[in-house]
């Protein structure tokens, strides 16, 4: 559950101009980085173009998949993962990042922007966070917490049921006990009173 | 007199069919129990064979198990009767055969309770089998299959049924009252009627109840198919979200879709793969915002759940507190048994102890004695 690009665009009339991208190629050899960074940017600049505003779409690209949101504003996001990345978090992740950029820098400057002249640093630290989506994502992680609760409580409960038992044990001991105890009081009573000598 | 004017009433159906024949007889009802001769001497004054097949056909529509017979007129007045007294009942020949007027007028009262009753338990089964259908009606879950004016129907006829039911056992229990007030019926009879009545009421109490929860599905039923539909047709979640998901249905985009397209002049081959991601586009959209309802709805559905096992640990527990209390109790007893044994022990020990010097008193004495009898006798 990888991803391994987060690019912000902006959707021209003509075409889409990159604002900022941040990328994680650690996985690659080291000479295919330079390749596969110029491919991942120029697929996310051609599906932003191929992409109506607004709209949110999930594209599957030859072994990634490719998830894009274009706002109304022409503010584009493409996320770049593999196929297990749950699209759903994805695009939580898209919508709150493009929110963040479009609140920090200011609508006028996209359609001139580009790489050097925006400044975004929290791409990068979004693109660490969220390659565990389990962390990362609130809704995921309430679920993996409560399904922990659950088998928590599950197992809580047998152990309940286990001493329940237990303690069905010791009630009838302890009533035997009681039972005993009686008997001998009544033995130890009877020699007393009864005989004199014996 | 009364089981008499029954037997009239009952054949009145009978006379318009004897009176069309052609026959100019005046037929009277009572001459039929007066007179079985006339009927007869009746039937074998008809010489025509339209008036005899007719007869004999109006015969044989009565009593099924006659055979229609094709040449002479037969004298069927024997069976005429004995239909006739099977068809009021045997409680009227029983009745009639009884020397005891007091018993007849009882066991005719009880004959009134007991074709009312039997009315009333066929009814109670017709509608029971309304309702059954009325179940298989409510649990269908389909969306589109839905029949809610077959439903809406059943649920008044039935609702009309109950309430008619619930009339006549009102009434039913008014007879039993009124007989029991009006002559002394015999103990075991007003018991019966009781407990027939008991009876009746208790069924009718539970297929309301049954009515009533067949009702309670049947909305659930409709708040889920509501919902279900809800979420297909529209789902707008965030007002992030582009208008044309707000807008809600396909049609809507895909038509904006294409209008966009033909506004914008791209070139001929980028239209229909535009206009297909527009689809898709739309699909994405909603099933990702479907996707995050259903997240939604699991994380609430396993928070009421956690909820409920907290709540069956906690019962759990208090449960088990009892089991503690008694073992507690038990232990308590065994102590107290323990030191009174132990008590009683102690005694015992004092005793034999302080019992020594009585033992040695009374050697003391045997030895005495002993020593006066050696010396007495040497």
């Amino acid at each position: 559950m990888k991803l391994y690009a987060l690019n912000i665009l902006y959707k021209g009339p003509n075409n889409a101009v990159w604002l900022k991208c941040s990328y994680d190629l650690t996985s690659f050899n080291y000479f295919q980085r330079g390749s596969v960074q110029e491919f991942m940017a120029f697929v996310s600049k051609t599906i932003v173009e191929r992409t109506h505003a607004p709209a949110r779409q999930s594209v599957k690209e030859g072994e990634y998949m490719c998830h894009v949101y274009v706002r109304a504003d022409s503010l584009g996001g493409v996320l770049i993962s593999d196929y297990e990345y749950p699209p759903r978090v994805a695009h939580t992740l898209i919508t709150k990042v493009l929110d963040e950029f479009a609140t920090k820098i200011p609508a006028s400057s996209w359609p001139s922007g580009s790489e050097s002249s925006i400044d975004f640093p929290q791409l990068n630290v979004y693109l660490a966070k969220y390659q565990n989506p389990r962390e990362a994502d609130a809704m995921t992680k309430i679920q993996d917490e409560l399904d922990e609760t659950k088998i928590i409580l599950h197992n809580t409960i047998e152990a309940v049921l286990e001493r329940g038992e237990k303690l069905d044990d010791l009630v009838a001991k302890s009533e035997g006990l009681s039972v005993q105890s009686k008997a001998f009081y009544k033995t130890a009573r009877k020699t007393n009173s009864c005989c004199t000598f014996g | 007199m009364t089981a008499r004017r029954r037997r009239g009433t009952s054949e009145s159906d009978q006379t318009p069919l004897i009176v069309a024949s052609g026959v100019s007889h005046s037929v009277d009802a009572w001459s039929y129990q007066k007179d079985p001769n006339a009927y007869r001497t009746y039937i074998s004054n008809n010489e025509s064979e339209n008036s005899r097949l007719f007869v004999d056909d109006t015969v044989s529509k009565s009593f099924e198990k006659v055979n229609v017979p094709t040449m002479t007129s037969r004298d069927r007045t024997a069976e005429f009767a004995n239909a006739v007294r099977s068809l009021q009942g045997q409680h009227v020949t029983r009745a009639v055969a009884f020397k005891d007027a007091r018993k007849a007028k009882y066991i005719q009262s009880y004959a009134e309770f007991m074709v009312i009753a039997r009315t009333i338990g066929k009814n109670i089964s017709s509608t029971y089998t309304k309702l059954e259908k009325l179940t298989l009606l409510a649990k269908r879950k389909s969306l589109f299959n839905d029949r809610p004016s077959e439903i809406q129907e059943l649920t008044y006829i039935i609702k009309e049924d109950l309430n008619s039911l619930n009339q006549q056992i009102a009434r039913l229990q008014d007879v039993a009252r009124l007989q029991r007030q009006k002559q002394q019926n015999g103990h075991h009879l007003l018991s019966h009627s009781s407990s027939v009545v008991l009876a009746l009421q208790s069924k009718l109490a539970s297929m309301s109840t049954e009515f009533k929860q067949v009702l309670e599905v049947r909305t659930e039923n409709l708040k889920q198919q509501k919902t279900r539909r809800d979420q297909f047709s529209q789902g707008p979640l965030s007002s992030s979200l582009p208008p044309s998901a707000i807008s809600g249905h396909h049609q809507g985009s895909v038509l904006l879709a294409e209008e966009q397209v033909t506004v914008n002049m791209e070139p001929n081959s980028q239209m229909m793969p535009v206009v297909q991601k527009q689809v898709m586009v739309a699909d994405e959209t909603e099933s990702y915002i479907q996707s995050r309802a259903e997240t939604m709805q699991n994380i609430e559905s396993t928070i009421v759940e956690l909820g409920g096992i907290f709540q069956q640990l906690a019962h759990m527990v208090k449960e088990q507190e009892e089991m503690v209390e008694r073992i507690d109790a038990n232990l308590s007893d065994t102590e107290l048994n323990v030191e009174s044994a132990h008590g009683e022990i102690l005694k015992y020990f004092q005793s034999v102890t302080s019992n020594r010097w009585l033992m040695i008193k009374v050697f003391a004495v045997l030895i005495v004695f002993f020593i006066f009898f050696v010396l007495f006798l040497a």
